[in-house]
């Protein structure tokens, strides 16, 4: 308790960090984008609430554990780990391409792109931080696509937090975010989606745990419900979101 | 049980004539080459793959590789679908490896890939198409014995593709769902069933086979095919109640596409592949190789 107590301002500087990654205050975007879910709305698929608990447990939190997860995860090791070694900068570029190449529906990877670049970028601009430069320089000079979760890694880095952290931290924006665009698109009040929320939110020890634990080699994850919803909206005569 | 080593090894160039001929091929057991054919409309050789056992058998290690030189056409089928079987413990394992040279076309369309009740099957494909090569690939998969009422009931399926041209990756894809998984989000689609009323409640459903869909997964590599061109919206009309239909461009500008269909049924696959392969050829001409049954 005393240990608590003592805390420095240091020691919890990362998490006020996170705090305004996470905050919608934050300029990423990402409240423009319904990932898919407008798609699978406008397709019949996703109709009320239950079909979103349903959509949620099966789709979102699944392609968390198999993709955006252990992209992060991969990405955050390359990026230094723990131990702040020096990036294996090829490694990086690798994962960067490799989340791009998950995307099969053009609409979700530029949404992915402008999303991870907006982050990487501020990142760099905000603080100033050399591993931030170093890959805003590199993702210039070698043409590497920009991926959110590839940024939540080296934002990671960048503010010395624990990865844990930022794993549960892109867990809850990736299902807020998603909710928050449902309150939009269904007949869904904010009591309700917070109770979705809240339900999801008993799955993030699981679904992190699960995730720390995918091999490069076997991160993906297959929707194709998601893609066709996603190419479909690409081409849609009328839309609230971008993506 | 032991293990049963298959492969199937195709090398198409072309001849001095302008045909298309395979210069080297070997197969062992369970794939059979039949006679190949030179196809006049499609300016494409066509050969026919055979498996002459009843399918796919734990233990069965499955090598493909197949590559097409430059400006040679190949298109490759196969007479039936391939059946993975129940197995007890093991698995049964493929490795498909394609190669397409520049200026050269492969189309590799094969039967529906059915995995029965009890079955373990890990595919892995690789696909390298060189700059200026064109490709269409397709992967079709039945979620089981529909016809006998079976549906998602395999123990373990992985199909993992890669696709780069010039040497960029373009696509990774990696379907390792358990079938309980797959028919969640089926019955949340419900392509091809009956439609949900405002309430998300679906009438009539049957129960056996309500969840079931087919799965087709094309991947299209060709400079022909361009964003506004009107081949796109022939093929999204096809989209309906009975087949959802997506295309959208791969990354990195390579002239790569993803076709994907989501069809109720097996029928509705092969017609909506059908049909999309006619509006394709418009661009490509040598999707006009005939599919007939020889």
């Amino acid at each position: 308790m005393e240990a608590r107590e003592e805390s420095t301002v240091s020691d919890v500087a990362w998490l006020a960090g996170m705090l305004q990654l996470g905050d919608t205050f934050y300029p990423t975007g990402a409240y423009a984008h319904s990932y898919g879910l407008e798609g699978m709305v406008e397709a019949g698929a996703v109709c009320n609430r239950d079909d979103l608990r349903t959509f949620l447990s099966g789709s979102a939190l699944p392609t968390l554990r198999q993709m955006e997860l252990p992209l992060v995860v991969h990405a955050w090791r390359a990026l230094g780990g723990a131990e702040n070694a020096q990036p294996d900068w090829g490694a990086v570029g690798d994962l960067c391409v490799l989340a791009s190449a998950l995307k099969t529906a053009k609409e979700a990877r530029f949404a992915a792109e402008n999303i991870g670049r907006q982050r990487v970028e501020l990142a760099a601009k905000l603080r100033g931080h050399p591993l931030a430069v170093e890959f805003v320089r590199r993702a210039e000079a070698e043409g590497w696509p920009y991926s959110p979760s590839i940024a939540a890694a080296l934002e990671t880095q960048v503010l010395g937090a624990p990865l844990d952290a930022a794993l549960a931290s892109v867990f809850y924006a990736n299902i807020a975010g998603l909710l928050a665009a449902a309150m939009k698109l269904l007949r869904l009040g904010q009591n309700g989606c917070q109770t979705l929320l809240t339900e999801m939110m008993t799955r993030v020890n699981e679904i992190v745990r699960e995730a720390k634990r995918v091999p490069r080699e076997e991160i993906g994850w297959f929707n194709p419900w998601l893609d066709i919803a996603a190419a479909r909206h690409e081409r849609a005569a009328a839309r609230l979101f971008i993506s | 049980m032991s293990e049963f080593a298959g492969h199937l090894r195709l090398r198409a160039e072309t001849h001095e004539d302008g045909k298309t001929v395979i210069v080297r091929q070997s197969f062992r057991a369970p794939f059979h080459v039949g006679k190949s054919y030179w196809d006049e409309d499609g300016q494409t050789l066509r050969v026919q793959v055979v498996n002459p056992t009843a399918g796919i058998l734990e233990g069965d290690r499955l090598e493909t590789d197949v590559s097409v030189g430059t400006n040679a056409a190949l298109l490759v089928t196969t007479p039936s679908a391939s059946r993975v079987f129940h197995m007890r413990a093991g698995e049964a394992v493929a490795s498909q490896r394609f190669a397409v040279e520049r200026g050269g076309w492969l189309e590799f369309l094969p039967e529906p890939l059915v995995p029965h009740q009890a079955s373990r099957y890990r595919q892995v494909t690789e696909i390298e198409v060189a700059e200026g090569g064109e490709l269409a690939f397709a992967d079709l998969l039945m979620p089981g014995r529909l016809a006998r009422g079976e549906a998602w009931a395999w123990s373990r399926l992985k199909l993992e593709l890669s696709v780069r041209v010039g040497g960029e990756l373009i696509l990774r894809e990696r379907l390792d769902q358990s079938g309980e998984e797959l028919s969640t989000l089926a019955a949340l689609a419900r392509v091809g069933g009956e439609r949900k009323g405002e309430e998300g409640r679906a009438n009539g459903e049957n129960e056996t086979t309500g969840n079931a869909c087919c799965f087709g997964n094309i991947v299209l590599v060709s400079r022909a095919l361009t964003d506004d061109g009107a081949w796109r919206e022939k093929i999204e009309a096809l989209h309906g109640p009975r087949a959802w239909i997506g295309v959208s461009a791969l990354r990195g500008n390579r002239g790569g596409w993803s076709l994907k269909i989501i069809a109720g049924d097996g029928a509705e696959l092969r017609r909506v592949m059908t049909a999309a392969r006619e509006i394709l050829a418009e661009k490509l001409p040598r999707m006009q190789t005939s599919l007939r049954r020889v």
